[in-house]
């Protein structure tokens, strides 16, 4: 069997499970909305945002951050449900199958990455009659960087759930580096403005490039350099968690 | 089907390196059914997790069905079935859905897999629960579904680790004919791990004890229960003055050995326990001791452990 079709399988097996549960994606599709009504308007009177013209501009400028953010939110604590499963006995069942560990890690990315993009599509139908405009070339490109932001985030996060010992270690790394994360991505307020120290903080958050990207494909300049940057760190985080992830696999304990 | 040789597995904790398996030298011949016994932490679970191919051997060598579980795992994993202590369904899924999605993971095609799934759904006497939500099983019904899982391709070796473990002595007896049928039908070779030694006994030829990461004997159930001199029995005196004359009493029938006094109860070992508690109880009679009840104990796991290691199985946990 294939690692593919082991993925398939595995992708089918998740869909399952989450679909009978879909809590989680009301919330995570809530929250972006509701920053956008409530957070948006408040910071579109303050002037914070560039080019701060009234009505449209503010929309184009907020969607693209809030889509990046609904993307962390779907993706970056999958890890806790593989450590679940770890603690229930699940996953070692699957270990022992001849299943590709990669493929028991890429089923349930693939699931996130569906959810993300479903979740996007929705935001942007929902905000588009509120004055977002949406390039059909520059918004296809940005639903392939989401996707693999999304991969990139739930990779690690899976790999983060696997190697760490307990729900305390991961929540705790969690807890620790969501703020700092959210802050510099710019997806709330525009780090431009920000003091240099802290700029540059955010150039070593992937999903500040991110940002940077959805924002400019959504304005329909696909030629902005963010673009290619934002796709690559994004993959180069997918390859490090898969590694990482895999590693982690072939050494649980019990 | 399994040969170890100074299969050994060490772990860095802040305390050091702990060795939890060494030098373990194992061989289990096709058809055999072999129980691996000893207190927690004994190094059981870490053998199985070595022989299953989830833990890299730190030293040694082992083969599974003919494959390496260093050099090729994925050879071990298809001739494999493994029954791990936690649950191999997931709380979200059904059950025929996880017999379905396990029997894909072996190449099976879809509708063979579903064939499969409804087949072992059959053999396992989970019928009526196909699209039952896993998290609602009873724990016996979620044990067999483990074990249907563990058998989906047919595997010619099983392990189990502590297959019996939070299960009612129905559901345990219930467990235990299914893995009997098993071997009948199939011939399968099986390891398992277990803390009852009722249960070792009646599901396995052999019994291997560990402690500390080696093991400390081998043999069938009887041979080991031999080297417990004897049967336990224990007699309760209506009156603790007694004690002492009740002794005296059990140190002169013959055979006895191991007196032990403790308040009203006189505890000794005797071969035979069940045929000696007569006398013993007319013994006691014609010397003025009254009692309120005798029991007669056969050798237990723990009687076993005892006299291999100086330490009680509960102490050693």
């Amino acid at each position: 069997m294939t690692a593919l079709s082991e993925t398939a399988t595995l992708f089918e097996r998740d869909v399952r499970a989450k679909l009978r549960t879909p809590w989680p994606y009301v919330e995570s599709l809530a929250d972006p909305l509701l920053l956008l009504l409530l957070f948006a308007p408040l910071a579109g009177a303050v002037a914070a945002v560039p080019d701060g013209a009234p009505g449209s501009s503010t929309m184009q400028w907020f969607v693209p951050g809030m889509l990046v953010i609904m993307t962390f939110s779907t993706a970056a604590f999958i890890g806790s449900g593989i450590q679940e499963e770890r603690a229930a006995g699940s996953l070692e069942r699957l270990l022992v199958t001849p299943t590709h560990r990669a493929a028991v890690l890429l089923g349930r990315v693939l699931r996130v990455v569906v959810t993300v993009l479903v979740q996007a599509a929705v935001i942007v139908a929902v905000t588009a009659p509120m004055g977002l405009r949406v390039p059909v070339a520059g918004a296809l490109i940005a639903a392939v960087e989401l996707a693999a932001l999304a991969a990139g985030l739930a990779l690690l996060s899976l790999a983060a759930g696997v190697g760490l010992r307990n729900a305390y270690a991961f929540w705790g790394v969690v807890t620790l580096i969501y703020t700092p994360l959210i802050v510099t991505s710019g997806a709330l307020l525009p780090v431009q403005l920000a003091p240099d120290w802290l700029y540059g903080l955010s150039r070593v958050n992937p999903m500040a490039h991110t940002v940077d990207a959805q924002r400019a494909l959504f304005a329909g300049d696909l030629a902005d350099p963010s673009v290619t940057l934002a796709v690559l760190v994004s993959l180069g985080m997918a390859a490090l968690g898969l590694a990482l992830g895999v590693r982690a696999m072939g050494r649980l304990r019990a | 089907m399994i040969r170890t040789r100074s299969l050994t597995r060490t772990f860095r904790t802040d305390h050091g390196t702990v060795e939890a398996v060494r030098d373990v030298d194992l061989d289990v011949a096709a058809g055999e059914a072999v129980a691996l016994l000893g207190p927690n932490g004994a190094g059981k679970s870490t053998t199985l997790r070595m022989l299953t191919t989830l833990l890299p051997p730190t030293r040694g060598t082992a083969t599974v069905a003919g494959a390496d579980v260093a050099r090729e795992p994925v050879a071990v994993r298809r001739r494999i079935g493994s029954i791990g202590q936690g649950n191999g369904s997931f709380d979200g899924l059904r059950v025929l859905e996880e017999l379905t999605s396990q029997a894909r993971l072996y190449g099976l095609s879809r509708r063979a897999a579903r064939r499969r799934g409804e087949e072992l759904v059959a053999e396992l006497e989970l019928t009526g629960l196909e699209d039952r939500d896993v998290a609602t099983l009873s724990g016996g019904q979620r044990r067999r579904l483990d074990l249907a899982m563990g058998l989906v391709h047919h595997p010619p070796v099983v392990f189990l680790d502590e297959p019996s473990s939070g299960l009612d002595p129905h559901s345990r007896a219930h467990l235990w004919a299914h893995v009997a049928r098993m071997r009948a039908e199939q011939g399968t070779t099986v390891v398992l791990t277990t803390h009852y030694l009722d249960e070792a006994d009646a599901a396995a030829d052999r019994v291997v004890v560990v402690d500390h990461g080696e093991v400390i004997a081998d043999g069938t159930p009887d041979q080991l229960k031999g080297k417990v001199s004897g049967d336990l029995v224990t007699v309760e005196l209506a009156d603790v003055a007694d004690a002492s004359a009740a002794a005296g009493v059990a140190a002169r029938m013959p055979g006895a050995q191991d007196i032990e006094r403790a308040d009203d109860i006189v505890r000794f070992r005797v071969a035979g326990g069940d045929t000696v508690t007569p006398e013993v109880v007319r013994a006691m009679d014609s010397a003025g001791v009254r009692l309120r009840g005798t029991r007669v104990q056969r050798p237990t796991l723990d009687d076993v452990f005892l006299t291999l290691t100086g330490r009680s199985l509960r102490d050693a946990a």
